[in-house]
């Protein structure tokens, strides 16, 4: 499984690699697709802020400044989702209840406008609904 | 367990030295908003502490300016707190992580390199330590 464990926290990823792709290189597509807005000479610097970023919220279970990271809008139980930033890319996740000390990352999108876009909002509910209250 | 992001770090000694970058930055930008947080001061307060504009504390907290020391130091001070800076070993160092299937299993072979009666390993120097 495609996840990353810290001190604190496990970040585990929704979109996981084909079960045929052991030891090919592999990325979520949401987050090759958003890379695909910004411009190449910037996407090791993006990747180098997101694992460092993703380390740090994995190792002491939060991201204080308001550069790294966004409280979002309303999952359906209420609580909410949050965002990891790095410049206008962003991971989009929330804290599991289903699985103790997990985050998942729902996806990565390049954020275009000021506001959430309500595609992004809807694909958080809906990797949300599968984890949390779907798959056994 | 390791993700993608590890993997691409892994990918060549350029990317392992960006991300060593960004762990620094993100570590010391985060330990100042912790302080900032605890004591209750906003970007606006740290500037007028530091006898500076908001914009240069912005720009410092979001990476998009370098950090001196020299400006480290005065954040501290304008906190009230000592930046305690130490060199410790890379979170990699010594420690791989791959899946079960992947991992060789064993010592590898070790080469040494004499200097007179001075055996010093090559390679694999956790392993020969």
């Amino acid at each position: 499984m495609e996840e990353y464990r810290g001190a604190k926290l496990t970040i585990r990823y929704c979109e996981q690699p084909p079960a045929d792709s052991e030891g090919e290189p592999w990325m979520p597509p949401s987050l090759r697709e958003a890379l695909g807005s910004i411009q190449a000479g910037k996407h090791a610097t993006c990747m180098s802020q997101l694992a460092a970023r993703r380390e740090r919220l994995a190792n002491t279970g939060r991201l204080r400044s308001p550069d790294h990271w966004n409280t979002e809008a309303r999952l359906p139980n209420g609580s909410r989702f949050y965002a990891i930033k790095v410049g206008k890319l962003r991971a989009y996740g929330w804290f599991s209840t289903r699985y103790k000390g997990v985050f998942y990352i729902s996806h990565f999108a390049f954020k275009k406008g000021q506001k959430l876009s309500s595609q992004d909002e809807q694909r958080v509910i809906n990797n949300w609904r599968r984890i949390e209250e779907q798959n056994p | 367990m390791t993700d993608f992001l590890d993997r691409w770090a892994a990918e060549s000694p350029e990317h392992a030295r960006l991300v060593a970058e960004e762990r620094l930055i993100t570590q010391a930008t985060e330990a100042i908003w912790e302080e900032m947080e605890k004591a209750g001061i906003s970007k606006t307060e740290l500037a007028a502490r530091m006898g500076k504009s908001k914009g240069f504390v912005s720009q410092i907290l979001n990476g998009s300016r370098n950090m001196t020391l020299r400006t480290l130091a005065d954040i501290g001070f304008a906190l009230g707190r000592q930046p305690d800076i130490r060199l410790g070993a890379s979170p990699s160092d010594g420690w791989t992580s791959d899946s079960a299937e992947r991992m060789p299993i064993g010592r590898p072979k070790v080469r040494y390199q004499r200097t007179a009666n001075v055996f010093t390993p090559v390679d694999h120097w956790h392993t020969a330590a």
